[in-house]
């Protein structure tokens, strides 16, 4: 057995060493001949006859060297090599041909692997933790689109209550929800960072299955009061301002001016952010306090691993009948207080599946569109090399061969397209992945790995097969003569071959529409999107992240503090006006319990919940928000926290339709405040969801957060006032970290990235297609007129004129385009009506965009038929009349 | 009917040329050819050619090894010899021949017994 293993290797190598070989062999022989001549020429043969008697006995030089090489290497290797040398000579020889198909299917392959490298990073693989599909994510009660974090998160009560009596979970963890409220400052030697830090329940990296680069997790003492403090490392922190310097475990940093010890780094595989919070960065992690935070309210994120066996359905329902139980315990609860238990991933999924899977298939009807498209020009090439074919099978090619000779091109051909095409997937996944500020969980793991190998190679299969094999399942090999006839006479082809190549051109064509029309839906939503009314202005100002020295102990002295910016900005000419808040709409979103004075809510009405922010008396003008009735905070009441209150329009909607509430009192959060005034509402969870209700508080108001978002509304736009803008508050601090200086509109940006990035790709996909379907008909039609070339000539001698025939051509274009735009309606409407949870603010049958569809397709296939029309009416009768 | 010239089984000319060289010591492709037919008489139909075809086969298993020399009569030829697999392979081969002939050798004797 080994002998022959050694053998079939030995064949392989040969295979590569044909040159050398054969020169062996070839002196090999010339010595035997010469030898045998030698011994012949001594039995008394003469030189001629002993020359022939020779080779006699050799066995003919051909035959020798044949079996030679069939034996010392392996000729079906040989033979694919000859199949693939000609493809490529072939292929050369029609350069038009071969440079337009390369360049579509690479495109469509390339994009075809982009995206099922996407779909594959964000929804197929497993998320990078031990053993995720048990891993599951834990609400009190069912995410909302409209809700706030405070309804997804629980107390620190609740979390270790039902860690104790659930029997479904194998270990619970949480992590501080509201991390983003707050930046922490570590101190290096070459400067501050500023940087986001999240507090872990101490055992949140065993049980999520995290294990550290270098050092270790939590220990028990490190989440309790007085305990030492100890903080973990991000990757990113670690090699990239850090030096990767593994000797930093056990040494102490400061991180807001206190000392801390760095026990453990993450792996380079776990980003927290990507997972938990797409869109931001989170650096740094601490082991949270659960007694520290208890009566702040619903303040973590639950996750839970499930024992082996387990269904998530099944938590979920064990998680009900415990939260039941405790609410009866705690009756402070709340009636509205349940438990919710979904799979992590779908979590991290949900945002993004439907639009994914939808950009999946798409880009495969991309894909189809091309193939067909690659498929209808080889028709036409077979017809024009049916000769050759003749030809071939005459002088003894098998059908056979000539079946794997086509099957041959078509893989060489889209071979070549996959290498450019895996290129351009390779380039387009690294641009994705680092996509800024887009919140799709997962996207910084989107990366070209194996999945994406395999998707290549299955659509390079796919597209060179059928790229082959087309023109043989036409009536390629039809009997000899009549080939060889046929193409010397010119006719149109076969009435069959003529029928296919139209019915893929129809096909792609009603692909296209199909496509254009949802591409145009989601461009129209997209810009719905961005039209909405954000009840603030996002235009023309700055936001900068500020946290005032934590040494500052007064609010008076963090007020002064502020003020000294403020004034400096303010001597600035394009700064207009310069407000506070330490939660901006569409970035941090937290919200308590809001209910008017003295009113009892029966359990099963829900208790309201506000977004709340903190405001200065300058926020409302710098943000852009209207404000309706009544007054701003003064800077007194702003800053001294005056038990007043500022709402929106929906919150005195939702109490005292009709009423005045100027002066009304509220209970919100702990204390109860008079409303000052009323503004218009403001988009805080996210774009696209629905408007809530809004309470402003004043900025003096302690929470323990101490970090502020300063908006600075300019006169010029953000970026030409920035550098004023930095100048000025440098002069004022010098030392203020400027790295958050960012537009306003940033905020909103990262809201509608989503959409954006499905609207976009998808756009691209479409005029991708509808170009495609041009080429198509363009192909179609060239080839038909230039066949009807000598028919068109006997018309014109017997008197058409050239818009005669330009008309007679533009007809058949526009029955071929509009038997595929209204293939593409129809499937047009289904489709939208598919993905209509995908529009926003758009009908699925939006008039504008199918008739912009309808209009445009044709337009642009009578262009892409225009081109042959014109030439076939230049057509010289005279001298076509004579070709024939 | 010995006018008749017997075509070589597969494989038969692997065995012939590996008890060849191990009787002879090395040989070039022509003397391994010429020592065959002289051998086998004139009973066997013998492409010499196919000689070099059957050499590749047994070098390609490690159970030749060849090199460049010069032949009795000052001609430049390749040399074959045996290496130490090659002989293993022989003792191998040779017992499993003799096996098949064995089995074929009772199988024609009973095959001629029932006729009879």
């Amino acid at each position: 057995m080994t002998a022959e293993w050694r053998r079939g290797l030995r064949r392989l190598v040969a295979f590569f060493r044909k040159e050398p070989l054969d020169q062996e062999l070839d002196a090999e022989l010339a010595s035997h001949l010469e030898m045998a001549e030698d011994d012949l020429m001594a039995q008394g043969l003469s030189p001629e006859e002993a020359r022939r008697q020779a080779r006699i006995d050799l066995g003919g030089l051909g035959a020798v060297r044949e079996h030679h090489r069939d034996v010392r290497s392996l000729p079906f290797l040989d033979t694919l090599q000859q199949d693939v040398r000609l493809a490529w000579r072939t292929l050369l020889r029609d350069r038009g041909f071969t440079a337009v198909a390369v360049l579509v299917l690479a495109l469509s392959i390339g994009a075809t692997a982009t995206v099922y490298s996407v779909v594959d990073s964000i929804l197929l693989e497993p998320l990078p933790l031990h053993d995720p599909d048990r891993l599951t994510w834990i609400t009190n009660g069912p995410e909302l689109p409209g809700g706030g974090l405070s309804g997804i998160t629980s107390t620190s009560a609740v979390f270790q209550a039902w860690r104790e009596r659930s029997r479904s979970f194998e270990a619970m963890t949480a992590y501080f929800a509201f991390f983003d409220f707050d930046r922490r400052e570590l101190e290096l030697s070459d400067g501050a960072l500023r940087l986001t830090g999240v507090g872990v329940e101490k055992d949140f990296f065993s049980i999520l299955g995290v294990p550290m680069h270098v050092g270790r997790s939590f220990v028990d003492e490190e989440a309790l009061e007085g305990g030492p403090p100890a903080v973990i490392l991000g990757h990113d922190l670690w090699r990239e301002r850090l030096g990767a310097d593994r000797d930093i475990i056990g040494q102490s940093v400061l991180l807001d001016g206190e000392p801390i010890t760095v026990v453990g780094v993450l792996p380079a595989s776990f980003d927290f952010a990507s997972i938990f919070a797409p869109g931001s960065q989170v650096d740094l992690f601490t082991a949270l306090d659960l007694q520290r935070i208890e009566p702040w309210g619903n303040t973590v994120s639950v996750l839970g691993r499930l024992r082996p066996g387990v269904s998530a359905e099944q938590a979920h329902e064990e998680m009900l009948q415990v939260t039941e139980l405790l609410k009866e315990e705690q009756p402070e609860l709340g009636q509205g207080y349940g438990a919710h238990v979904v799979p992590l991933k779908e979590k991290t999924s949900r945002s993004s599946r439907q639009g994914l899977f939808f950009l999946l298939a798409c880009v495969g009807a991309v894909l189809a569109i091309a193939s067909a498209n690659i498929a209808g020009l080889q028709l036409a090439r077979a017809a024009n090399r049916r000769q050759e074919f003749a030809v071939r099978t005459a002088l003894g090619a098998g059908r056979g061969r000539l079946v794997r000779q086509l099957l041959t091109e078509g893989l060489v051909l889209a071979s070549v397209s996959a290498l450019l095409g895996g290129g351009l997937a390779y380039l387009a996944v690294h641009v994705i992945a680092r996509l800024p500020h887009t919140s799709l969980p997962l996207l910084e793991r989107v990366s070209l790995d194996g999945g994406s190998f395999l998707c290549i190679a299955v659509t390079t299969l796919f597209v060179g097969v059928i790229c082959g094999l087309t023109p043989v399942v036409q009536a390629s090999f039809p009997r000899l003569q009549e080939a060889l006839r046929d193409a010397a006479r010119g006719s149109t082809g076969g009435g069959w071959q003529a029928r296919a190549r139209s019915g893929l051109v129809v096909a792609e064509t009603a692909l296209a529409c199909m496509l254009l029309i949802a591409a145009s839906l989601l461009i129209r939503s997209f810009s719905q999107l961005l039209n909405v009314d954000l009840g603030f202005e996002p235009r023309q100002a700055l936001t900068l992240n500020v946290e005032p020295d934590a040494q500052m102990e007064s609010v008076d002295e963090v007020a002064a503090y502020f003020q000294r910016l403020r004034l400096g900005l303010e001597q600035q000419p394009e700064v207009t006006a310069v407000g506070l808040s330490d939660a901006l709409p569409l970035s941090h979103n937290r919200s308590w319990q809001v209910f008017p004075q003295g009113r009892v809510f029966a359990d099963d009405e829900g208790r309201p919940a506000a977004f709340v922010s903190r405001v200065d008396e300058h926020y409302f003008e710098a943000m852009g928000i209207e404000l309706i009735k009544g007054r701003a905070f003064t800077h007194e009441e702003a800053w001294q926290d005056a038990p007043s209150v500022i709402v929106n329009e929906s919150l005195v909607e939702f109490f005292w339709p009709g009423e005045d509430p100027i002066g009304n009192v509220i209970t919100i959060g702990l204390s109860e405040r008079s409303i000052l005034g009323v503004v218009r509402s403001v988009h805080h969870k996210g774009v696209d969801s629905a408007t809530g209700l809004d309470a402003y508080v004043p900025i003096g108001l302690q929470d323990g957060s101490n970090s502020f978002d300063m908006v600075i509304r300019t006169e010029r736009s953000p970026t030409q006032a920035a550098a004023g803008v930095r100048g000025a508050l440098l002069a004022a601090d010098a030392t203020l970290p400027m790295d958050d200086l960012r537009p306003l509109a940033w905020l909103v940006d990262r809201a509608v990235s989503p959409r954006r990035f499905v609207a976009s790709l998808l756009g691209g996909f479409a005029l991708f297609a509808v170009l495609l379907a041009c080429l198509g008909i363009y192909g179609v039609i060239a080839y038909t007129t230039g066949r009807r070339s000598r028919e068109i000539g006997v018309r014109m001698a017997l008197g058409a004129t050239s818009s005669d025939v330009q008309r007679a051509v533009l007809k058949d274009t526009l029955a071929l385009s509009s038997v595929g735009v209204l293939l593409g309606t129809v499937g047009g409407f289904a489709l939208a009506y598919a993905m209509r949870s995908l529009l926003f603010e758009v009908a699925p049958t939006d008039p504008a965009s199918f008739v912009v569809m309808l209009v445009g397709m044709v337009l642009v296939t009578l262009a892409a038929g225009s081109i042959p029309a014109r030439r076939a009416s230049r057509i010289e009768p005279s001298s076509t009349l004579r070709a024939g | 009917m010995p006018s008749s010239k017997l075509d070589l089984l597969q494989g038969t000319l692997d065995l012939m040329v590996l008890q060849t060289l191990s009787a002879m010591g090395p040989l070039h492709g022509y003397g391994l050819a010429r020592r065959i037919e002289q051998v086998s008489g004139d009973a066997l139909r013998l492409n010499q050619g196919t000689i070099y075809a059957a050499l590749t086969r047994l070098q390609q298993r490690d159970w030749i090894a060849s090199t460049w020399g010069i032949s009795d009569n000052n001609r430049r030829a390749k040399f074959y010899e045996l290496t130490a697999k090659g002989q293993r392979a022989l003792v191998e081969e040779t017992s499993s021949w003799e096996r098949l002939r064995s089995v074929m050798d009772r199988f024609l004797t009973v095959g001629e017994e029932a006729a009879s």
